[in-house]
């Protein structure tokens, strides 16, 4: 009877743990030597706060990238490695409807921020990296209510991408060459960073 | 005593409500709310479908469907639709003019945005009203932008209106979460303890399955309720000051706005 009480007391605590509003990963990117992932933390009556979270492969810490004012409100969809320890950062409104997409350049050794662009886009489901564009597929409403797709070209001065492909959002897993990132959890509110580089493998949490 | 403990404890776990939707063993009070409308072929499909299942809900109109007011032909299948939606014992609320983020606008531009829709909607508006993004409704730990969402709010009061935001939102105008919404608003119902959904009336995909959520919120054991029983004043009349186009909100000063008026003053 002991250990069954035991239990309930247990099942009570885990099931109001389910309703505590904890930070979650909303995007993931792997450099080869780093894994980025953009975090939110929701609270009720208060604006989404988000940050990046930076691991490096060799040290397998974790350190926080702080988002600039102009970005500390809005989710991280996707984070993408360029040329010159640059980096390039898609972020979007999603509270009530989504706003258009914003795209920014942050230099990671000198921390600066810079804006790029801002699209059209509401539900942005594709990406096609080339070295100084995007293409970017969107799924929009037309005035008839139903969901068509588009494409838009985003052009990134000053920007040289590294990993030319082709991607679709939710990105999940991102592997590169030995070093493996995986968010687990539910869609969009995955909890869990696992990161494994050779036979290490660490879980990270927001 | 140890005995009586045991029994309170698994009434607790396993309660007897067989209806019971939530892990807490409770069902709660809901109210769908829909935003962006109204759409002439899309909104009766909801209100047909709402009749049908006996749901009183708010839409969120947003007054640039009204340009030109009621002499302007083009505008009489939305203002039916508020008369078919005021008929069928819906609430109607404003969603501003355009669909922008008020924060980011000037506070001349902000003001005209909350107050344009007001004299075209005046026969049809409860006091309440839903900031599009729900932009300046939220608090921000960072003190600018708090300073602008404090603007927003007291222009949204000086108007004299209610915001109402929600509790569960539901996402429907995003293709990549769309197959994880009902269960992930179940969820939130359970966890928010019922309130308010959000949902887009201007969407397809909503329209379509408005009528199954309905149904498996209804089968989960919930309640469809009105909105004055999450925002009690949203039984009351507009306000006049709702249609009253003076007294201009204080500018907000900033180091741009001074260097603006430095530069005016040299142009000129």
């Amino acid at each position: 009877m002991k250990k069954l009480k035991t239990l309930i007391l247990s099942t009570l605590f885990l099931s109001s743990q389910v309703f505590a509003q904890a930070p979650v990963f909303t995007s993931l990117s792997n450099t080869g030597k780093n894994v980025l992932a953009g975090v939110k933390l929701e609270k009720k009556d208060h604006e989404p706060e988000t940050y990046i979270l930076n691991i490096s492969a060799d040290s397998m810490q974790s350190k926080k990238i702080n988002l600039p004012d102009e970005l500390i409100h809005r989710e991280i969809i996707g984070i993408f490695p360029a040329e010159k320890g640059m980096l390039l950062v898609i972020s979007q409104r999603t509270v009530e409807q989504g706003d258009k997409p914003q795209f920014h350049s942050y230099d990671v050794s000198t921390q600066k921020w810079k804006k790029l662009a801002e699209t059209d886009c509401k539900s942005l489901s594709k990406v096609k990296i080339e070295k100084a564009s995007l293409v970017v597929s969107c799924s929009e409403t037309n005035s008839d209510g139903n969901d068509v797709e588009s494409s838009k070209r985003i052009e990134l001065t000053g920007m040289a991408m590294s990993k030319l492909k082709e991607v679709t959002f939710p990105i999940v897993k991102d592997d590169s060459a030995s070093l493996k990132a995986e968010l687990v959890g539910d869609a969009f509110e995955w909890k869990e960073l696992k990161v494994g580089l050779n036979n290490k493998q660490k879980v990270f949490k927001p | 005593m140890n005995k009586l403990t045991n029994i309170f404890l698994l009434f607790i776990v396993f309660p007897l409500s067989v209806n019971a939707a939530c892990p807490d063993g409770k069902t709660y009070p809901v109210h769908f709310t829909f935003d962006d409308g109204p759409h002439a072929v899309l909104t009766p499909k909801v209100l047909d479908i709402l009749k049908e299942e006996n749901v009183a809900s708010t839409f969120f109109v947003m007054g640039k469907h009204f340009a030109g007011g009621k002499s302007n032909p083009q505008t009489k299948t939305a203002y039916a639709l508020l008369d078919r939606m005021k008929r069928e014992g819906h609430r109607i609320g404003s969603h501003t003019y355009e669909h922008l983020n008020h924060p980011q606008l000037s506070s001349t531009a902000m003001r005209e945005n909350i107050m344009k829709p007001n004299p075209l909607l005046k026969d049809y508006l409860s006091p309440v009203l839903r900031l599009p993004y729900g932009g300046g409704s939220f608090r921000s730990s960072n003190p600018s932008i708090q300073a602008k969402n404090d603007l927003v709010m007291s222009t949204v009061k000086k108007a004299g209106f209610k915001h109402v935001g929600w509790d569960v939102d539901t996402n429907d105008w995003d293709a990549k979460k769309r197959p994880r919404l009902l269960p992930t608003m179940l969820r939130d119902i359970c966890s928010n303890k019922g309130g308010v959904v959000l949902f887009h009336d201007i969407q397809k995909f909503t329209v379509d399955n408005v009528q199954d959520w309905i149904k498996a919120i209804k089968k989960e054991g919930h309640s469809f309720v009105g909105l004055e029983r999450f925002v009690p004043e949203a039984t009351k009349p507009l306000p006049p000051e709702a249609c009253q186009t003076a007294s201009p909100v204080k500018e907000i000063k900033t180091f741009d706005g001074e260097i603006y008026k430095i530069l005016q003053k040299i142009k000129n």
